[in-house]
């Protein structure tokens, strides 16, 4: 084989070699830029459900509080009794909205564990509702106060509504 | 040296076609990448809306007068059974929620009140829904003025509502006329009032509110119009469930939404009774006799009592089409059975003991 075609074939292979290499070079960046935009976005995700774990927990608090089963009927407070029999009603229903009349809340599953408990002058916790999340690691508790009312003995117990959330 | 020759030509024409597959790949994305952006973007729209929708029940369960608007933008939206439903994702479940069947794009609003439904313990939130698409039209009869007037009152002032004289026809269809491309729900007041207007019936759909008279309580019988002036009648029980009528597109979703209202109401009933129960058993051992009394189920005049008979009148109308299928002395227990829960309330509250509601 006369020298210069060896050479222009040897030329040839370098240039394809560079293209080859410039593709490989673009591709990795590509990748680079892939894993470190998802890990941007996963790291903005965890704080965004973190955010929406503790609204949707206030969110919660206040629909419990404001429930007619559960609320006081003149004043601003939780009935006991009342608490007592939803909690025997959500277990047997297994849901804490246990009828259609509360639209999509009835359909979706609450993982959630809510107790009320008794601060003052009296002492002591009702458990509301109970459910794990299967395999959950992590939870986050939420506590907010609220007014208790005895109605046999009439009166009035400084209490937290703990919630537990799930994630 | 032919043989090179020929072979650069062929590396020539492979690149060309190299070029091309890769243009229509490109183009392919490119097309393939707008097409779902577009895609994306209409059920974002839908998401949002729905979003929006379930927001509005969270705020309905958390004050008793809620209100406000939500903008569905040009898309429209349908109403089924308290549902609303959407382009391209599954529907929001309102509850016990009443609205027109669709609320089309040319509003782009829908206007969201809720209501506090007492029977007589409070009940939760109706939900009323409506845009200001349509037109909401209250014939005038001086014998059902009072029940009017509180149709009039618990209606928004942001829906288009008139109270209208219905005795003068060409009035009633100027009226009509004068709405041009508004949905018109036409309601009359008392038995056969609508009878002489059903030349209305393509222009409007009809409904006829009539409250039985000398009752304590508003309720009556609700009869839906068709085109084919063929009618279906049903109850309603209290001021709040008439609105909810007068929202309501058709007989069917009325009877659905109200079914999941009675649902509720069952439960609390059941739960108030059992609350009634637990508090007895700690009167049972404590000087105060008569609040015992008054609250165990062994007294026929106790709330207990009249607790378990109005679950047990109650209890049907939890399932759907069950209004429609109680009859005239069934549906006036129940609302006798409401006074006498009424009453043994007073009674209790009267001996200073702990009150049903």
């Amino acid at each position: 084989m006369p020298v210069n075609l060896l050479k222009r074939d040897r030329e040839g292979q370098l240039k394809s070699l560079e293209t080859v290499a410039a593709v490989v070079f673009f591709s990795l960046l590509l990748i680079l830029g892939i894993i470190f935009f998802s890990r941007f976005q996963a790291e903005q995700g965890s704080q965004q459900k973190e955010e929406s774990v503790a609204l949707d927990a206030v969110s919660l608090a206040q629909i419990i509080i404001e429930m007619p089963e559960i609320r006081c009927e003149m004043d601003n407070c939780i009935d006991i009794y009342k608490l007592e029999a939803v909690a025997g009603i959500a277990k047997t229903r297994g849901n804490l909205f246990y009828s259609s009349a509360f639209g999509s809340y009835a359909n979706s599953v609450l993982y959630a564990n809510i107790t009320l408990k008794e601060i003052y002058p009296e002492e002591g916790s009702i458990l509301l509702y109970n459910r794990t999340k299967p395999g959950s690691k992590s939870s986050q508790l939420f506590e907010f106060p609220v007014s208790a009312y005895n109605a046999t003995s009439a009166r009035y117990i400084f209490s937290m509504l703990s919630i537990r959330r799930y994630i | 040296m032919l043989f090179y020759k020929k072979r650069s030509e062929s590396d020539v024409q492979l690149n060309w076609i190299f070029v091309l597959i890769a243009g229509a790949v490109f183009l392919f994305i490119v097309f393939k990448a707008v097409s779902l952006q577009r895609e994306s973007a209409s059920t974002s729209a839908s998401v949002g809306m729905k979003s929006n929708f379930e927001a509005a029940v969270a705020g309905s369960m958390t004050q008793e007068d809620f209100s406000g608007e939500i903008d569905v933008g040009k898309t429209g939206i349908n109403f089924s059974c308290g549902q609303a439903v959407f382009k391209g994702i599954s529907p929001a479940d309102l509850g016990a929620a009443f609205a027109p069947g669709g609320i089309s794009s040319d509003s782009g609003k829908v206007i969201i009140k809720a209501a506090q439904w007492k029977f007589p313990l409070k009940a939760g939130n109706l939900l009323y829904l409506t845009s200001p698409k349509n037109s909401y039209l209250l014939a005038k009869n001086n014998a059902q003025s009072a029940v009017i007037d509180e149709a009039d009152k618990r209606m928004p002032d942001s829906v288009d509502k008139a109270i209208i004289s219905a005795d003068n026809v060409d009035e009633l269809a100027a009226e009509i006329s004068g709405r041009k491309g508004k949905d018109i729900r036409l309601v009359f007041f008392g038995k056969e009032e609508a009878k002489n207007h059903f030349n209305l019936l393509n222009n409007a759909s009809i409904i006829e509110i009539e409250p039985k008279i000398g009752a304590a309580l508003n309720y009556g019988n609700v009869t839906f119009y068709n085109k084919d002036r063929s009618s279906n009648s049903t109850y309603y029980f209290g001021d709040e469930m008439m609105v909810a009528a007068i929202y309501s597109g058709s007989i069917a979703d009325y009877e659905c939404s109200a079914a999941k209202a009675f649902d509720r109401l069952y439960w609390i009933l059941n739960m108030s009774q059992i609350r009634l129960v637990k508090m007895a058993e700690e009167y049972s051992s404590s000087s105060s006799q008569e609040c015992y009394n008054l609250l165990s189920s062994s007294d026929s005049n106790s709330a207990t009592f009249s607790i378990l008979e109005f679950m047990a009148l109650i209890y049907p109308l939890t399932k759907n089409r069950g209004l429609a299928g109680i009859s005239d002395k069934n549906a006036k227990k129940i609302a006798d059975s409401e006074n006498s829960l009424d009453s043994a309330n007073s009674l209790l509250v009267r001996f200073s003991c702990p009150s049903i509601y």
